[in-house]
């Protein structure tokens, strides 16, 4: 027994030793928001293996996905793992681990990186970033009704619904034409609060009701809520809002073609391709515009997917040269062909067919929300208007209930 | 002989002290002391910590998340504890009435337990509770049973119902065991006995192994308690990108608010977690006392 | 006992009077067999195909190849090798730090012998929450998290301190069931209590030891929440934070049948083991249950 135990343990010290060892030349490492089944994990995977046979530098690729990035990046940082570069959505990067990252100006400017690229997005990552450029957009995404074109056809619909009358409008027609006309999951369906309150207030207006808890003082959150109401009451909804768990209805309904319409963002044609096959048209619109409204259809969360730097690194050129490698060119054009994403190198020109009906709306927007609308700023209170969320589109509860109940429940924030 | 098992004793135990004081006292009381302090940073040392007093408590207790949290703790150890009771119980008292087969049986209800939780967490989700293909569905619907076979059984309110009974079903087989080992125990002439006197099986239950039972109950509930303040991987399954009000526990709260496992920012400070931690500390030695008056039996049996 | 004597005639009379218990049982085993069962039925179907709800029917034959997909999709081989090194190598260690602990504890009377006993049991109720802050904060302040070898070390470190108190407490029973006898005679030979501890009375616990260790196995091979703080690297995580992973993986690609495919991965080998080992294991559950 003992003897065993010994060997063990040697053979630990040396797992361990080896593990060590491994440190000529020099290694960035890489936490990636992909999985390495995901067509943008297979894509990065070759971008990354060119750079090493060009380079002779190793890349330590570990693909962590959106959970393990959200979950496991700020233990791993606090404690000083050697991350050298990370990817997530721009706010995330640039506000939840705003502190951790390097200012990329001087780099940027060396390689003369924005003659090729998107302005807009690299202007939204500075402002995000607190005036200072400390993250590289890639994936452009924009986050926005998305619907089956087919139904669309079937139902008679011949034009998007820019107003909130033409879009229940062309519910009425999806419902008619024997369709669930809009579905949701519970990981997005609180930005259908969101964008709704925003259309009213603006997103910072939306960050300060539920910020400060003025669910029943604030009147736009009631009109929003009756909306709502009125859209379950009419059945427009799907019979599963109320219970289905990210991503059983993005799947079950959107993908096999019962449901016409879901606010999702422009990376759900890449989730469920395997399910829809080619031949699935989709189409775009902005959120509608709502009577009263101070925003209209030119406000979305837009944004990307940011490469970020450690201000701890010791690699930072490399993993810069890294990120260009990933963003521009040859790279970027697969990238964009193979999750049908849209491409982040403006020499890039050609966007996928599937989002061909994503390009006008993503022009139309000049107005920029942050995930959510803002609705979800409160991060006490999330769970909780999603809950009531819930049974509201499902239902269950009335607008004025839904109101009261928040603002029951917010009262000792 | 004394001074030279003194050495003995010293040297055997020394190694078992040492961890455990590194992994249980310094902690304890390192957490103890954090719960007073705004500790924005995990890592930083104790220079950078302010002192708050009970702030840290009272933003606690002022935060319906966190008393929905408990309250769905509570309601989990409750509900579900008697639950898992009754069930275990029951099994064991059939595993013990003679049937045939009794370890083939046994070794099939305790089975669950084994499968890591993220496994069995993900078949219940995904399979069982499923509204489109699921099995619940399916039978309700094979029964004839249109209402029951439509009921959404993820829907807010009825999700944490959903968690717990999911829950309930990996953790039977434990307390069946220990219940079942109990029984064993239990003098077989006790039952001829009380049958010659007319005892019925349900007499014999509540007259003889319901109070010989009476150290294996506390055993049970102890583990019970102690497994169920940890309660954090189901949560985690069953809320997929946003937590949930009706699967969020204390452990998920703690885990948001100080490894911001949510979508947003938010202020983090780990003294609030620290004093999360040390709720549920108070919690558990609330329980064992409560027990310890309920039930007197000088051992836990294992 | 009474197995004997039913197994010569069936007596019908006994039978039916079970028949309650039978049907019980039996649907409770029928819907763990539906559930697994069905899941790997759907690990070889198809995504469309489960959620047409015609997973059982196969209409376009088995698809092995999902199982292929959801191997590649992670280095699963990877994190298999770290949980079996991190639970055989912690069951190992916890036997040497916690079987000589309990022994004194169970023989001799010292002051604080007590003491250190209901330390021990107050700390099997100790909910991990309490303690990991100070933890983590200490580990990531020594730069332990820093390096693949230092994570895997830590690991081992941890899951034998969460786990001695239960290994010591259980280990009581069986030392002080033994005689003393055994100790007395390998003193008179001049055997030093050291020495007669570890080439005799521990021998001696041997079944205690066994099922403990399967029991301590099992508990850190499943282990969740301390691996996802502490060993979230690619290289170091084991299987439970590699299985959650994986499900992630095989959801944001819409790949269902590749979930349950990693559900299945995931759960065959604890079902093995247990195939060969539930006596054991259900003995390691219930320690007194064998000790007499």
């Amino acid at each position: 027994m003992k003897k065993t135990i010994a060997m063990l343990l040697a053979l630990v010290m040396m797992l361990s030793l080896a593990s060590i060892a491994s440190a000529e030349g020099k290694t960035i490492v890489y936490w990636s928001m992909w999985e390495s089944t995901e067509p943008q994990g297979i894509v990065i995977q070759k971008a990354v293996d060119a750079y090493v046979a060009e380079t002779g530098n190793k890349v330590d690729l570990q693909f962590k996905g959106r959970t393990g990035i959200r979950e496991g990046l700020q233990p791993a940082l606090d404690a000083g793992t050697v991350i050298d570069l990370f990817d997530e959505d721009i706010d995330r990067v640039n506000t939840l681990w705003g502190s951790y990252i390097l200012d990329l100006e001087e780099m940027v400017k060396a390689s003369d990186y924005e003659a090729t690229a998107i302005a807009g997005l690299m202007g939204a990552c500075r402002e995000v970033g607190g005036g200072v450029l400390k993250s590289i957009p890639y994936q452009p995404n924009v986050f926005n009704y998305f619907y089956n074109q087919a139904i669309f056809d079937e139902a008679g619909i011949t034009e998007v619904p820019q107003t909130w009358e033409a879009f229940l409008d062309a519910c009425e027609k999806v419902k008619a034409a024997g369709y669930i006309p809009v579905t949701s999951d519970d990981a997005y369906i609180l930005s259908t609060l969101g964008y709704h309150m925003a259309r009213y207030l603006g997103s910072a207006g939306v960050t300060k009701v539920v910020k400060e808890g003025l669910w029943a003082e604030e009147p736009a959150v009631l009109k929003s809520a009756q909306a709502l109401e009125d859209m379950a009451t009419k059945g427009y909804f799907s019979p599963t809002i109320g219970s289905s768990v990210w991503p059983t209805n993005q799947n079950g309904e959107m993908a096999l073609g019962l449901a016409g319409m879901y606010l999702n963002g422009s990376w759900l044609p890449n989730e469920v391709k395997a399910m829809t096959g080619p031949d699935f048209v989709w189409g775009c619109f902005s959120y509608p515009a709502v009577e009263g409204g101070t925003v209209g259809v030119e406000g979305a969360n837009y944004g990307a997917q940011v490469f970020a730097i450690n201000n701890k690194s010791e690699v930072a050129q490399e993993a810069f040269d890294l990120i260009v490698k990933l963003t521009k060119g040859e790279h970027d054009q697969m990238l964009s062909v193979e999750s049908v994403g849209i491409p982040a190198d403006t020499t890039n020109t050609e966007w996928p067919a599937a989002l061909a009906g994503v390009k006008p709306v993503m022009d139309s927007l000049s107005v920029r929300f942050p995930w959510a609308a803002g609705i979800e700023d409160n991060a006490d209170m999330t769970p909780i208007i999603k809950q009531e969320l819930q049974k509201l589109c499902a239902g269950e509860i009335t607008a004025q209930q839904f109101v009261d109940n928040l603002e029951a429940k917010s009262a000792s924030n | 002989m004394h001074t030279r098992n003194r050495g003995m004793i010293i040297a055997f135990l020394a190694p078992a002290l040492l961890f455990f004081s590194l992994i249980f006292l310094y902690p304890i009381f390192r957490t103890a002391l954090m719960s007073f302090y705004n500790v924005e940073n995990i890592t930083s040392g104790m220079d950078a910590w302010t002192f708050v007093n009970f702030d840290n408590y009272a933003k606690l207790a002022d935060t319906s998340l966190f008393r929905i949290s408990m309250w769905n703790l509570v309601r989990i150890w409750g509900v579900g504890g008697l639950v898992v009771m009754t069930l275990a119980l029951l099994f064991a008292v059939i595993l013990n009435s003679g049937i045939r087969g009794k370890k083939f049986y046994r070794a099939v209800i305790y089975l669950p337990n084994i499968i890591s939780a993220v496994a069995l967490a993900t078949m219940w989700l995904q399979f069982v509770y499923n509204p489109r293909f699921g099995l619940l569905t399916g039978v309700f619907n094979a029964l004839g049973m249109k209402g029951m076979a439509a009921t959404q059984w993820t829907a807010a309110g009825n999700k944490f119902w959903a968690l717990t009974y999911a829950y309930c079903f990996g953790m039977v087989g434990y307390h069946m065991l220990i219940f079942s080992s109990g029984i064993e125990k239990i003098p077989h002439d006790y039952y001829e006995a009380a049958s010659i006197d007319g005892a019925n099986i349900l007499g014999q239950f509540t007259h003889i192994t319901l109070p010989l039972l009476k150290g294996v109950i506390k055993t049970n509930i102890t583990m019970w308690s102690i497994t169920s303040v940890s309660f954090f991987t189901w949560s985690q399954l069953f809320s997929t990108v946003v937590s949930d009000v009706d699967t969020i526990t204390p452990m998920v709260y703690l885990y948001n608010q100080v490894f911001s496992g949510g979508n947003v920012v938010t202020e983090r400070n780990a003294g609030v977690g620290a004093a999360v931690g040390i709720l549920l500390g108070l919690c558990v030695v609330a329980v064992f006392i409560v027990i310890n008056l309920l039930i007197r039996d000088d051992e836990l049996e294992f | 006992m009474s197995n004997h004597k039913i197994r010569e005639r069936i007596n019908w009379k006994k039978e039916s009077s079970l028949l309650p218990g039978y049907i019980i049982i039996t649907l409770w085993i029928l819907f763990t067999f539906v559930l697994i069962g069905w899941i790997g039925a759907a690990s070889l179907s198809t995504t469309k195909d489960i959620f047409l709800g015609r997973a059982l029917q196969f209409p376009t034959g088995l698809h092995f190849e999902n199982y292929a997909k959801a191997w590649t999709s992670q280095n699963v081989s990877v994190f298999f090798t770290n949980s079996l090194l991190y639970s055989i190598v912690s069951v190992g260690l916890l036997v040497m730090v916690a079987a000589p602990a309990s022994y004194v504890l169970s023989r001799f009377k010292f002051a604080g012998n007590r003491l250190v006993q209901n330390g021990f049991v107050a700390a099997m109720g100790v909910p991990v929450v309490m303690i990991i802050l100070p933890l983590f904060s200490s580990v990531s302040r020594l730069n332990l998290l820093t390096q693949d070898g230092t994570i895997r070390l830590l690991m081992i470190f941890l899951y034998v301190g969460i786990n001695v108190p239960y290994t010591t407490i259980f280990l009581l029973t069986f030392f002080s069931n033994l005689s003393r006898s055994y100790e007395e005679a390998a003193s008179i030979d001049g055997c030093p209590p050291m020495r007669t501890f570890w080439t005799i009375m521990l021998p001696l616990a041997q079944p205690g030891i066994i099922t403990v260790s399967i029991f301590n196995f099992i508990n850190i091979w499943n282990e969740y929440f301390m691996s996802l703080i502490f060993a979230n690297s690619n290289a170091t995580r084991p299987v439970a934070v590699g299985l959650y992973s994986m499900i992630n993986s095989m959801k944001y690609t819409g790949d269902w049948a590749g979930m349950f495919a990693s559900v299945i991965i995931v759960f065959l080998p604890t079902f093995l083991l247990y195939l060969f080992l539930s006596e054991k294991i259900i003995a390691g559950v219930t320690g007194g249950g064998i000790k007499g």
